[in-house]
């Protein structure tokens, strides 16, 4: 760590990329290894790390943050290995409609962002976004410091691919392009050449797990497999970000 | 009997030869007029008269015309008096209409006795008006006070102080204070509407209504369709501040172009926890940031053109910040350009200097300010409205010289 805090943002274009998993198994890994680690969702439509974590329904989220009701700490909660906290994105208190309906300043989320980094003295701050490009996603990687790209193996060239790139030249930050769900029976080093053709970054594979749809989302894959060739990739990836 | 000038609606056939010898005998200034050069000559060119005299044959909505044309020049409400020396029945139509009216014998006692009595009656009736249009003002000036914050939102640790001096009972000149983002901001505006009186009020109440009601419905903005510079996100409150000024420049340039009205102001946004100041200043004299430690005054410069000039007018922000003790000044052109009965103006320099001095509060400064205009205007009229707003940050708390006397004792 160079003392500075990182944000670290992991976004992709289309949905079911598994993004979330990545960010999950991101914070576990570097919390682990010591780091002081915050998750924000800023998925307000469709949030997903609350549930990969197990986090009851009920409490403050970063939407309370954003109508005014509490400040950004108060909504983050312990997960994981000590020195792990969550902002989830919404919880009971506080519905999608209302959010949508009220509106919120946008200045608010660098402003929580760097708030939460400051009170919490965290080395790195991991944002979860929405898929394809809206308020929070486009504020989330203004706020980049390392902008995680995710992909899947077998769709790597889709529309929305050129507009992602559009977006990730225009930012002043480091990249990462993660290749997800490699089958088996391909070639890592053919689906990461083909990704980056398509996105002009280098890329890291990380294979197709099996064993994570066992899991059914009761436990984090690189804490309940940490042998296993994806937690392999997954402390690539962390290293990467670190970089 | 005050001299009087009758205008003589002057038709063929003449007026009656005793009429005007009585007029004459009584000294009665005495006008003659045709009926269709009174209704076309330029206003500038009809004469100012106390009595305007016709015949009553001439149909009484003619001389009312003429009567309503008189009153726009700008000189007495003439009264009118119609004579008549038969026919008598077509005096019924004007008198119905309010005119007065005069019928033989045209004796000089009785024409001066009637020409009195109606001038008496026209000073009633103008004096009546006047204090009508007087207690209109005073209705006016109640409700444009009903457009001025009735309270000022103080954030723990802040003072705001405001002055507000109209040169007449309605101004264009107002200040405003609200709160922003869920209390987190505070937003202070002080604007300066052209000119003075009713037009400039009556746009006061427009510009300051857009203004409030945009910052604090601007909602949620959509940042990939707006195109904005993603190395550059808005700090909190400037989406609502910049929604604020853009929409009321644009309100007001596609609606109100022809009226010529326009306001310069300062509007800024202040994060009460931590001293930052963002600010637009729209053409408006340069509020003035002091510091306690230096004593240094700074400027808070023009980022903008005056609000409702020109429709795509752009908008620049200014940063500042506000230490523990600082004073922020804001005012509009009145307080440097407040004129001596021999027509000097106070003038900036004069106004800084007075900002430099140490000043206990802000209350203590404002007062000191205000005193100088008053002085300075002497008992001469007080030419453009006066308004001043200081916000002081407060020393901070447990270290300022009040709290460590309390922690002594």
């Amino acid at each position: 760590m160079s003392g500075q805090a990182r944000i670290v943002v992991v976004h992709s274009f289309r949905g079911g990329t598994g993004k979330s998993t990545v960010v999950a198994n991101l914070a576990q890994l570097l919390a682990q290894a010591g780091a002081k680690v915050a998750m924000v969702d800023t998925d307000l439509h469709s949030p997903t790390l609350q549930a990969l974590f197990g986090l009851p329904a009920d409490g403050l989220s970063l939407g309370d943050y954003l109508l005014g009701r509490c400040e950004i700490e108060a909504a983050a909660r312990p997960v994981g290995p000590p020195g792990l906290t969550l902002v989830p994105a919404r919880t009971a208190s506080c519905p999608l409609a209302q959010i949508l309906a009220t509106g919120y300043d946008v200045g608010l989320l660098p402003e929580g962002f760097h708030r939460l980094i400051e009170r919490q003295s965290l080395d790195v701050l991991l944002l979860d976004t929405h898929t394809g490009l809206n308020n929070e996603t486009v504020t989330a990687m203004a706020c980049a410091d390392v902008l995680v790209t995710v992909v899947r193996a077998d769709l790597v060239d889709l529309p929305g691919t050129e507009e992602a790139k559009a977006m990730a030249h225009r930012l002043d930050c480091a990249r990462a392009l993660v290749v997800n769900m490699v089958a088996t029976e391909e070639d890592p080093q053919q689906a990461c050449e083909r990704a980056e053709r398509a996105h002009g970054i280098a890329a890291l594979p990380l294979p197709y797990a099996l064993e994570m749809s066992q899991l059914a989302g009761t436990r984090i894959f690189s804490e309940a497999r940490p042998k296993h060739s994806l937690a392999t990739g997954f402390r690539r990836l962390a290293n990467t970000v670190l970089d | 009997m005050p001299a009087v000038t009758v205008l003589m609606l002057d038709e063929l056939p003449r007026p009656p030869h005793s009429l005007l010898a009585s007029l004459e005998s009584e000294g009665v200034g005495v006008v003659g007029w045709g009926l269709a050069d009174l209704l076309s000559a330029p206003l500038a060119e009809l004469p100012k008269v106390e009595v305007l005299m016709a015949p009553a044959r001439v149909p009484p909505v003619s001389v009312a015309a003429v009567a309503h044309r008189l009153r726009l020049t700008g000189g007495p409400v003439p009264i009118v008096l119609v004579y008549a020396e038969d026919g008598f029945e077509a005096l019924e139509e004007h008198v119905r209409r309010g005119h007065d009216f005069l019928v033989p014998p045209f004796l000089p006692a009785l024409v001066r006795s009637r020409l009195q009595d109606c001038s008496e009656r026209a000073r009633a009736h103008a004096h009546a008006e006047r204090m009508s249009y007087e207690r209109e003002l005073e209705i006016g000036r109640e409700i444009q006070a009903g457009f001025l914050p009735e309270q000022l939102p103080t954030p723990e640790g802040w003072s705001i102080e405001v002055s507000f001096r109209p040169a007449r009972q309605v101004a264009g000149d107002f200040y405003d204070v609200f709160e922003l983002v869920h209390r987190r901001r505070l937003a202070l505006v002080v604007a300066d509407v052209c000119d003075k009186g009713v037009g400039s009020a009556l746009f006061m109440a427009l510009i300051r209504t857009l203004l409030r009601h945009t910052a604090e419905y601007s909602g949620l903005q959509h940042l990939v369709a707006g195109g904005q510079d993603l190395g550059a996100l808005y700090p909190v409150g400037v989406t609502p501040m910049m929604n604020a000024v853009l929409g009321t420049n644009h309100y007001l340039t596609r609606n109100h172009l022809r009226q010529g009205y326009f306001a310069t102001l300062f509007f800024c946004v202040l994060d009460p926890a931590t001293g930052s100041l963002v600010y637009i200043n729209g053409g408006h004299n340069a509020p003035r940031l002091i510091a306690q430690e230096s004593g240094e005054l700074s400027a808070l410069e023009v980022t903008g053109p005056a609000v409702g000039l020109l429709p795509d007018s752009t908008f620049g922000l200014g940063y500042a910040h506000m230490e523990p003790g600082d004073t922020l000044f804001v005012y509009t052109d009145g307080v440097p350009e407040a004129r001596c009965p021999d027509g000097r103006f106070l003038g900036e320099e004069r106004m800084l200097a007075l900002l430099t001095e140490p000043a206990a509060d802000g209350k203590e400064l404002l007062d000191r300010v205000g005193r100088a205009v008053l002085e300075h205007t002497g008992g001469g009229e007080q030419h453009d409205d006066v308004t001043m707003m200081v916000v002081q940050r407060g020393a901070l708390a447990g270290t300022g010289p009040a709290e460590q006397a309390v922690a002594a004792a």
